[in-house]
């Protein structure tokens, strides 16, 4: 049931310009009718002035719900259309169980060394390793303590229900959709696009990713990452192609009408929302879009109690799917289930914010994913040289076994065995460093050292072996780069060579990073972030 | 020189024949005490040719010594007392090991001795010495460490100082191939032939002549190839000479001071050698660490 809304097309009847006959579209829908929204793509080549630009290519009809299924099935035949697919009505996953808000207490006491020091922490179940007794949570403050996260990571949050709280700072924020009351533009904050709304999902959800940690407030977010906010939905529901729109966006899509391009894509993009649909074409060509640029698209798998494989975009190709856990590590009753789950986290019980950004229990699916989005996030802050992919790969590779065989969410995710492999794979990526003056390479010391040019110690070189790390010839250079009193990274050593020496920097006292970047030092693989 | 064979010799000694009663003379029905036993000291012996080694012992009053050996060499009794018989040996070419027959005549008794004897050519000594030295070098001369060692550390130097890049270092380094020279393999087959004169010689199959040819073919070998060190340290003329003045083409050549062959260590062009090491010039003092002066210096790491 494709939800009523506001778009009318302002042309009635109109023809495509192509070599082809004139053809009769259907009408344009009727403002006081049930109306319907579908998405085409021509093929390559084909102008046509039809249609309202839709993101990807794609145009965008509004037919009156009756002219529906015609419509469709007259573009299906046409040989200049490549694709179409309706628009669909999604929504949060239905939540199993309402929210609940807990009241804090001092845990304090009671916390690991060096934990976030939140008083919700204690909370955070999933945060813990696990536990004969609990299996099903993500182990993630090891994973957290271990991984070096200087590197800037952007998680998007596609969702609705965000509500401004000094626990979630956002770095930027757009809303996307014009479903209801909503208007396309820069207010993307629930309470002032849709006041009515009680539902603060998309708090809920970024709190597990982001929400500020050591700030004495509520909880601690998994990653220190840069939140972006798209908000797709009307409160709770809204279009599946809203959602597509939003992950372009979120993407570095700057061709779309009326908003105005993100300021820098993001790097993991969480979607808890979803149909029960086959995974639509724009939906599919939106992750793609993403998924090229190197962003790991996680999706909840659903909490209709069904095959994933009929929930959109949990179904789409490219997309991480999460399915919900207790804390004990049994799947929970509500969640989609089957192989198109890839790992599961906990979906009971899950600690986060609601609007006032206060600790709050949420259900779902939508809250395992964002523990999942968050994983991939410090992956992608352990080594930001990581695809998508490869950080999917490395989070379900990774995951505990489930319980049981007929759990069918996947396996269990695991921040810290996960960044260990990472870490594992990092060192690999690390070149060998040693003195210059080892005592095996150059035996003849006294030789050297005798003979320092003015103002060189050569004992205070380094010799840097990168010889394993492969790079492009062409375009690629080993770097060196040296955190300056500043904080900020300089570029000391740029390099065709894979073995050559570095100096004006002392590994005792320096942070200094290894990388593999252009001509200018810039664009590294690593983003600046492989510590020597 | 000597000829070896077998020759039997003899001195009539000259004997005081006293005998030495216990109690005094008289009361015939006493027992002689028993004469003391003929013992010798040794049973292995060397030494010098042209020179006299002793054996010691108790030989009694020998009335007659008598001196066998194979092979014969020549070696002749000198003198003998009650505890020292003193052996000559004659002028040798080589060292020989001889196995003498020593039969010592005394109180009426006979008792033959066998010792061994390895007689060295002391005039061949230094001749030896640098024989084994050339073998024992042979292969850091075939490689010319010493001048290799030189080049790696300019070369490296450079490196260091960021005035080449690694991959031209090693591109430099690999310049260095002293096997590619004719050179090389006539080195190699010159030290073959020594170390097998030595040998010969050693085993008295070889004499002086023959050592001091090969050592000389060595040395000729060794000079030729040391050509090539020397240029390929003057065509890394612009890092060398950031430290040292430059390097002269001088042979390699045996230093019997050091036991060593060097061409940096003979002569005083370097440096100089003070108690037993190497000193250089002012000039030179940026390399003095590299300059072996002891055989078993090592003068080679791996430089990456």
């Amino acid at each position: 049931m494709i939800k009523v809304t506001a778009l009318t097309l302002g042309v009635a009847l109109a023809s495509v310009a192509t070599a082809e006959p004139e053809r009769v579209y259907a009408a344009d829908s009727d403002e006081s009718k049930p109306s319907a929204r579908v998405i085409v793509k021509y093929k390559d080549g084909v102008a046509t002035a039809q249609g309202m630009g839709g993101p990807g290519g794609t145009k965008v009809f509004n037919v009156d719900d009756v002219d529906r299924d015609a419509f469709v099935e007259q573009l299906r035949n046409r040989p200049e259309v490549d694709d179409v697919a309706l628009d669909v009505m999604t929504s949060h996953p239905p939540m199993p169980k309402p929210k609940v808000k807990v009241p804090l207490v001092n845990g304090a006491s009671y916390q690991p060394d060096n934990a976030p020091g939140d008083p919700g922490f204690i909370e955070q179940a999933y945060w813990n390793a696990p536990t004969e007794q609990y299996m099903g949570v993500q182990d993630i403050l090891k994973a957290y303590l271990d991984t070096p996260r200087e590197a800037n990571i952007r998680i998007g949050i596609l969702d609705s229900g965000f509500y401004e709280t000094p626990e979630l700072i956002w770095s930027e924020g757009y809303n996307l959709t014009d479903i209801g009351l909503s208007e396309i533009g820069p207010d993307f904050y629930e309470n002032l696009v849709a006041p009515d709304c009680d539902v603060p999902h998309g708090n809920g959800v970024a709190g597990i990713v982001g929400a500020t940690a050591n700030n004495g407030l509520a909880i601690a977010g998994i990653t220190n990452a840069e939140l972006v906010a798209g908000r797709v939905l009307e409160c709770n529901s809204g279009s599946l192609f809203d959602a597509a729109t939003g992950i372009r966006w979120m993407a570095g899509d700057r061709a779309i009408a009326n908003v105005p391009a993100i300021s820098a894509p993001v790097d993991v993009i969480n979607l808890s929302l979803g149909a029960q649909t086959d995974c639509p074409f724009y939906m599919q060509e939106a992750i793609d879009y993403a998924t090229d640029r190197g962003i790991l698209v996680v999706a909840a798998a659903g909490n209709d109690e069904i095959d994933a494989e009929r929930y959109s975009p949990a179904n789409c190709d490219n997309v991480l799917t999460v399915g919900a856990l207790n804390r004990f590590g049994d799947k929970a009753d509500f969640s989609n289930f089957g192989s198109t789950v890839d790992v599961a986290a906990m979906g009971v019980q899950v600690a986060s914010l609601d609007e006032a950004g206060e600790l709050t229990q949420w259900y779902g699916t939508s809250f395992a994913a964002p523990i999942v989005a968050g994983i991939g996030g410090l992956i992608k802050q352990a080594n930001p040289a990581l695809t998508a992919e490869q950080i999917a790969d490395h989070i379900v590779a990774n995951a505990r076994a489930p319980m049981s065989e007929d759990g069918q969410v996947g396996g269990i995710a695991d921040a810290a065995k996960a960044l260990s492999a990472v870490g594992a794979e990092l060192d690999a990526s690390r070149p060998n460093i040693r003195p210059a003056l080892n005592g095996v390479n150059r035996c003849n010391e006294e030789a050297y050292t005798r003979n320092e040019p003015a103002g060189v110690d050569f004992r205070s070189l380094y010799e840097v072996d990168a010889s394993d790390i492969t790079r492009d010839q062409e375009t690629e250079f080993y770097a060196i780069f040296k955190t300056d009193a500043s904080g900020s990274k300089q570029l000391v050593e740029l390099t065709s060579d894979a073995v050559f020496i570095l100096g004006d920097v002392d590994l005792e006292e320096d942070q200094a990073w290894f990388d593999v970047c252009d001509s200018e030092g810039e664009n590294c693989r690593f983003e600046q972030n492989l510590p020597l | 020189m000597k000829k070896s064979g077998l020759k039997k010799l003899s001195l009539a000694v000259a004997v005081s024949t006293t005998l030495v009663g216990c109690g005094g003379g008289g009361g015939g029905s006493e027992t002689a005490p028993a004469p003391a036993p003929i013992e010798f000291d040794q049973s292995y012996v060397s030494g010098s040719d042209k020179g006299v080694i002793a054996l010691t012992g108790s030989f009694g009053n020998p009335n007659d010594v008598t001196i066998t050996q194979t092979p014969d060499i020549g070696v002749s009794l000198a003198s003998v007392s009650g505890s020292r018989i003193e052996l000559s040996i004659p002028d040798l070419d080589r060292p020989v090991t001889t196995v003498l027959q020593i039969t010592v005549d005394a109180d009426g008794r006979e008792v033959t001795k066998q010792v061994s004897l390895l007689a060295n050519n002391s005039d061949a000594e230094p001749d030896v010495e640098k024989a084994r030295a050339a073998i024992e070098q042979g292969s850091s001369l075939l490689d010319l460490e010493q001048d290799s060692a030189l080049y790696t550390f300019f070369i490296d130097y450079a490196y260091l100082a960021k005035v080449i890049s690694h991959s031209e270092k090693q591109s430099l380094l690999a310049e260095f191939d002293p096997e590619s020279e004719a050179t090389y393999s006539n080195l190699q087959v010159g030290l073959t032939e020594l170390n097998s004169v030595l040998e010969d010689y050693q085993s008295a199959e070889a004499g002086e002549d023959r050592l001091r040819l090969a050592i000389e073919g060595v040395a000729s070998a060794i000079s030729d190839h040391s050509v090539y060190g020397v240029q390929r340290l003057d065509a890394i003329s612009e890092y060398t000479e950031i430290l040292v003045p430059g390097f002269v083409d001088r042979d390699i050549e045996y230093d019997e001071r050091l036991g060593i062959w060097s061409a940096y260590t003979k002569g005083s062009y370097y440096g100089d050698v003070i108690d037993n090491q190497f000193v250089a010039r002012a000039a030179f003092e940026p390399i003095e660490p590299l300059i072996q002066d002891e055989l078993s210096q090592s003068l080679t790491c791996e430089v990456l």
